[in-house]
């Protein structure tokens, strides 16, 4: 079969290449994965000297299952955070297109197996940036100017009560 | 009031839709492969006097490349599945592999782009072409 002049496939060519870079404009998708993204010992390095609280040391106090499920919500639905669409978030929960937020306050930032960040993580966690349940809702509320370049295409949550919701959850739900 | 564009993951519909999901694609995939093959057989004949050969050809190119994107669009998705564990083929097999996933998925979502795209295209030429040459039939698409 030999159908179409070179122009007609050129335009086949364009579309393919244009489609190829959608999903990393649109999603913050990236196709390779880094298995590793900090060894143990790097890990240290990077928090110490550092006077972190352990987050996950003290049990939480006991909520109404109204309030769980309020923050449940803030974390899953299109209506709060949209969180759970990409970022996976117990220790049994698998990887998804985001890095797992497992255990993730007082960790340094950039440190998530299964993930390639982006220059612009790798350049805060060199700066010494810890997610502290602060520093996640100044993130939140505005990830591009906290982080600018990083690929989680979300706009801020406005709302400071929806953001507390969210980060009442994953203490929670991430020990 | 806005309205969800996504089900909750975990949540019963997301099961139930995902399935849809499967299934469809599945019917997709294995119609393109017919559609494929009979139009490699029998390659469609412009039949317009009207219509240039270059404009037909044109618009078949890209109704070519459609069905070989869904094709495509099959075979990333079957990966994507058995990578993430969704299907099996033997029930002894390991079929999870995260960096699996994540490329096949990334190209899953290529070929979903890339399929509006081309239809976008066919359905725009196609009505230049019938505005230019006047030819007023549906057939230019065939």
């Amino acid at each position: 079969m030999k159908i179409g002049k070179k122009k007609d496939w050129l335009l086949v060519l364009i579309l393919l290449a244009v489609s190829c870079y959608l999903p990393y404009l649109i999603f913050g998708a990236y196709p390779l994965t880094n298995t590793t993204n900090a060894t143990p010992d790097e890990i240290k390095q990077l928090t110490a000297n550092l006077d972190l609280p352990d987050y996950y040391l003290n049990e939480l106090p006991m909520i109404s299952d109204e309030q769980k499920q309020m923050e449940a919500d803030a974390f899953s639905n299109w209506d709060g955070g949209k969180c759970r669409f990409c970022h996976s978030i117990k220790a049994n929960d698998r990887d998804r297109m985001a890095p797992s937020l497992y255990r993730i306050f007082a960790k340094p930032a950039g440190i998530s197996d299964n993930f390639t960040y982006s220059d612009a993580l790798i350049q805060m966690k060199n700066n010494g940036l810890i997610w502290t349940p602060e520093a996640l809702d100044a993130f939140m509320s505005n990830p591009k100017d906290f982080i600018p370049g990083n690929r989680m295409r979300m706009e801020g949550i406005e709302d400071p009560d929806t953001r507390k919701l969210i980060i009442n959850y994953i203490m929670r739900e991430s020990r | 009031m806005s309205v969800a564009p996504r089900v909750p993951i975990e949540s019963p519909e997301r099961a139930s839709l995902r399935s849809f999901h499967l299934a469809i694609a599945s019917i997709l995939f294995a119609f393109s492969f017919l559609r494929v093959y009979i139009w490699w057989h029998f390659p469609p004949q412009n039949k317009q006097q009207k219509l240039p050969q270059e404009a037909f050809n044109q618009l078949h190119v890209l109704q070519f490349t459609l069905y070989c994107s869904f094709i495509a669009q099959g075979l990333t998705g079957v990966v994507t599945a058995w990578s993430d564990g969704l299907i099996q083929f033997q029930s002894s097999s390991e079929s999870v592999n995260h960096a699996l996933w994540v490329f096949s998925g990334y190209l899953h979502s290529v070929f979903a782009f890339l399929y509006i795209a081309i239809i976008l295209f066919i359905v725009l030429i196609g009505i230049y072409h019938m505005i230019r040459y006047r030819v007023w039939r549906f057939n230019i698409f065939t």
